[in-house]
């Protein structure tokens, strides 16, 4: 359990540098790498999934201490018509999506080789 | 199952990727749009650091930025280049996205942006000539010379903002369109400037009056769409009393009837024939009226409103040179209204006409190569022209076309080439930057003499106490006194124009008897004293005749008085047309209980168009209501009812209501023959129908509040970047008029008084930041939305800010990257 949460932590922080240093890609083509590496694991993907989520959460909170993320949730829930809640429901989801998805795939084709 | 799952996995992350890299439909790719440290989230944090430092490589010496409580800049500058070059940076870094809109737009180059559904407004921006006009006013610009100075310098500092652009400081528009910041180039300075153009002297009658004529025949058109004004208060005063009311006798409309369908014949630049129309307006009064004895002067400037705000407030202090603030358009250097250490000024758009049509004879009804001139063929100038998407596929290519006179365009069918001002080769901004720094009304206007197009009535009063304006702007001769109006035979190089009105033929007054001048738009010289033809397209001058009334009333005008004016609620087409309509609704004897409370409620109505107002949208509907009685000729056979051609503005609708039995109140689809006082009784009865029927029962649903609001669209039209749905006290025809969607108004409201010392108020609607995660993206809106202005601060120097003025320090070193 201990080392699954730790596993989630260093994929999630790796994610976090990799999206700082290379953008958003990076969060799928870790997640590639953490889904072929945990394919033996039973919660693999979702850990991975979790770790995205974590990661882009993080960097959220980074980017709301620095500027000004509240106004832009609420113009951007106003553009697409949503509460303010939407969109950042929205970025942590599609971090979320990218990572676990990523992760699956590669695990399905490392148990198939 | 194993098969299955990694068939969904696959595409689930496939179709995740493509939405992150790609897009779907108008969705921007979602990928660096969400990415939470360079995407939309990362958008720069929006209070500027109470001290900081930044770089343009070219700077001569370091420039001082001290950006006040307001968030104005105030430069401190030691030559003029350099004080130009940190404006460019300074305005890039608050409205990079909207410069770079409005050159797009002036360039025909918005499908870069937008794709294929730009590709049809670009092609209408090209075939008018805007960019071919800039071209040629920047190829004519003297190199080295202080305009070419100037939008250089600027260039600089824009560009050394765009060098230095973080991820974080991309413009949130940049990441919802994807697109990266285009360099900027001097002569985009002058794009700018053509758009300006088509904005305030594209409007044009000439190919809308032969449907009209048709319709009511030549004499009828000729009274009510007039080349001048039936009420005259003009802007040069008159030797007479005004307002002059020469209301016309209504002669009957054409019983034959030529134009068989179409109401909208989808033209160009349509004409703007009518009441409500955007309207800006300024006045100054002479010492002699004003309480303390130093000279006023108000500008309000009305556009399309806009967020970010058309204008950017600015001081440029340079030792010795410069020392102006006010406001300026987001893409040009200097300051275009505002006030110096001894000179105020503003503009309202002159509205002559200056655009004529000449109908061509080409040689190929699709794609011509030649054009007939006097007895000849000659060759049209032909220049492909390639239409991009974005990441630069190729949507469309065109071929422009010129004739001597300037771009030809097709309409239905037919070639009209155009001759406009505009696309003289002119440097206006020249004169812009000159006027910064006269030092009395005389040198203002010197430097004004230059000013091409279009033509503006700009207003200037001094420390002295001079007050003066002039229509400046080059006003076309057209051969054997032809009227611009009308279609040219363009096979004939004799129909070209033939020179420019001379100076001494120009609108102008200077230190007026009376003791104050204003300008809104009408026309500029009452035809008693000069009838030259100068346009056709004048709005009714209910607003000079208001402003006008205010002033003569008041001989001590303060400051606050004037602020006051600028949104009074008061309106002369109202003091005009109610008691009219109330004389012939009494005169119709109707019994009709309904007609009865119409009557009654409009009776002990004020006119003024007040927020809590429910009378206000009675009489609007009165007024329409007539208007479709009493122009039913104008509506073309088959068109449903209402859907007039053009509509008289409200000075033809005063002489109709002059005379009972005219023609034209009688209702062409019955066999009666009804009279001014059938009509009106009708239309009181049916405009309250259709206000119960819009808004219920009279209640607070009548307000004028719940009724007319201004509406703030921003740049790319999105209602989450907009702020609207603002209740405004004024109404159609008031001195800040409101009407229609609301998307037009006051743009820039400024008082100055020209005391020892210069003291000057003003505000826009919307804020100096383009950022709407910024505080500072829509403050200015309330204040304006309440017609209250703020103080501007206009420091002699540095030291002349106090701390608790001050929001941010900035020093501009020369040198490469910015400064942490």
């Amino acid at each position: 359990m201990r080392s699954a949460m730790l596993r989630t932590l260093a994929v999630g922080l790796g994610m976090a540098v990799g999206t700082w240093l290379l953008g958003w890609w990076a969060v799928a083509a870790l997640g590639m790498v953490a889904g072929a590496t945990t394919h033996r694991q039973r919660w693999g993907a979702l850990q991975v999934a979790l770790a995205g989520g974590l990661a882009w959460g993080a960097l959220l909170l980074v980017a709301a201490l620095s500027g000004p993320v509240a106004p832009i949730a609420h113009r951007l829930g106003r553009l697409l018509g949503m509460p303010a809640a939407g969109p950042l429901v929205i970025t942590l989801g599609f971090g979320v999506l990218l990572a676990g998805s990523s992760a699956a795939l590669s695990r399905e084709l490392r148990t198939r080789s | 199952m194993r098969v299955l799952r990694l068939g969904v996995t696959a595409l689930l992350l496939t179709g995740l990727i493509a939405l992150g890299s790609r897009g779907a439909g108008d969705l921007p790719p979602l990928g660096p749009l969400l990415d939470p440290v360079h995407g939309v989230w990362a958008t720069s944090a929006v209070t500027l650091p109470p001290v900081s430092v930044a770089s343009i490589s070219t700077l001569t010496a370091p420039v001082e930025v001290r950006v006040d409580v307001r968030g104005v800049p105030h430069i401190f500058a030691t030559t003029l280049a350099d004080a130009y070059r940190v404006q460019g940076y300074l305005v890039a870094r608050d409205r990079l996205f909207q410069m770079e809109a409005q050159v797009r737009a002036a360039a025909g180059r918005l499908s870069e942006w937008a794709g294929a559904r730009a590709v049809e407004s670009d092609r209408r921006t090209r075939a008018m000539g805007l960019p071919w006009a800039a071209e040629r006013d920047w190829a004519a610009l003297e190199t080295g010379g202080p305009t070419w100075q100037a939008v250089t310098a600027y260039a600089e500092g824009v560009n050394a903002w765009i060098d230095q652009l973080a991820p974080r400081d991309l413009p949130f528009e940049y990441r919802l369109l994807d697109a990266r910041p285009l360099r900027w180039e001097p002569r985009f300075t002058l794009y700018f400037m053509a758009e300006m153009g088509r904005t305030l002297a594209s409007s044009s009658s000439e190919l809308r009056r032969p449907r009209i004529v048709d319709l009511i025949g030549a004499e009828a058109t000729e009274v009510l769409f007039p080349v001048h004004a039936p009420i005259q208060e003009p802007v040069q005063p008159a030797p007479w009393p005004t307002p002059r009311l020469a209301l016309p006798v209504l002669p009957p409309p054409s019983s034959v009837r030529v134009l068989s369908a179409g109401t909208d014949p989808g033209l160009p630049g349509g004409p703007e024939w009518g009441d409500d129309r955007v309207g800006s307006n300024n006045w100054a009064v002479a010492p002699g009226r004003t309480r303390d004895g130093h000279a006023l002067l108000a500008g309000d400037p009305h556009l399309q409103l806009t967020l970010p705000s058309i204008w950017y407030e600015v001081h440029l202090m340079v030792p010795d040179s410069l020392d102006v603030a006010g406001v300026t358009f987001a893409g040009a250097p200097g300051v275009v209204i505002g006030f110096n250490r001894d000179v105020a000024w503003t503009f309202t758009n002159g509205g002559s006409d200056v655009l004529d049509w000449y109908r061509e004879r080409v040689d190929h009804e699709e794609s011509p190569t030649l054009y007939w001139l006097d007895g000849a063929w000659r060759d049209l100038q032909l220049e492909p022209t390639a239409y991009r998407g974005p990441g630069g596929t190729l949507l469309r290519i065109d071929t422009l076309r010129y004739t001597h006179r300037g771009p030809m365009l097709q309409v239905d069918s037919a070639w009209y080439s155009l001759r406009w001002t505009v696309h003289d080769p002119a440097d206006d901004l020249g004169t812009f930057l000159r006027i910064q720094t006269a030092q009395t009304v005389d040198d203002w206007l010197d430097a004004m003499d230059s000013f091409v197009a279009p033509i503006q009535n700009g207003l200037v009063a001094d420390r002295s106490g001079t007050i003066a304006i002039r229509a400046s702007g080059r006003y076309p001769i057209r051969p054997n006194g032809a009227r611009g109006d009308t279609i040219q035979d363009g096979t004939s190089s004799a129909h070209d124009w033939s020179g420019v009105l001379s100076a001494d033929r120009v609108p102008f007054a200077r230190a007026p008897r009376q003791g104050f001048l204003a300008s809104a738009n009408q026309e500029p010289i009452d035809p008693r004293v000069d009838s030259a033809y100068r346009g056709a397209l004048w709005p009714a001058p209910w607003r000079a005749m208001r402003i006008n009334a205010l002033l003569r009333r008041d001989s001590s005008v303060t400051p606050e008085a004037m602020r006051l004016l600028q949104t009074d609620p008061g309106s002369a087409r109202v003091e005009e047309l109610l008691p009219r309509i109330l004389a012939a609704g009494e005169g119709a004897g109707s019994t009709d209980s309904i007609a009865r409370i119409v009557l009654d409620r409009l009776r002990e109505w004020d006119g003024r168009y007040t927020l809590a107002t429910r009378e206000a949208v009675l009489f609007e509907a009165v007024v329409d209501e007539v208007n479709v009685r009493l122009w039913d000729e104008l509506v073309p056979p088959g068109a449903s009812a209402g859907r007039r051609l053009a509509t008289p503005d409200g000075t033809l609708l005063l002489a109709a209501l002059e005379d009972q039995g005219s023609i034209w109140w009688d209702d062409r689809d019955t066999p009666e023959r009804e009279d001014r006082e059938a009509v009106v009784g009708a239309s009181l009865t049916a405009a309250w129908q259709r206000v119960v029927d819009e808004r219920g029962p009279p209640g607070p649903r009548w307000e004028w509040r719940e009724v007319q609001h201004a509406n703030l669209y921003h740049l790319l039209g999105l209602p989450a970047l907009s702020e609207l749905g603002l209740p405004v006290t004024s109404g159609p025809s008031t001195i800040a008029p409101s009407f229609g969607r609301g998307t037009h108004g006051a743009s820039w409201r400024m008082v100055v008084e020209l005391g020892p010392e210069i003291r000057a108020w003003g505000t826009y609607p919307g804020g100096q930041s383009g950022n709407p995660a910024s505080p500072r993206y829509a403050d200015r809106v309330p204040l304006w939305q309440a017609g209250k202005l703020d103080p501007l601060l206009f420091p002699r120097d540095i030291e002349g800010l106090a701390p608790g003025e001050v929001e941010s320090r900035l020093t501009f070193r020369s040198g490469k990257g910015r400064v942490p």
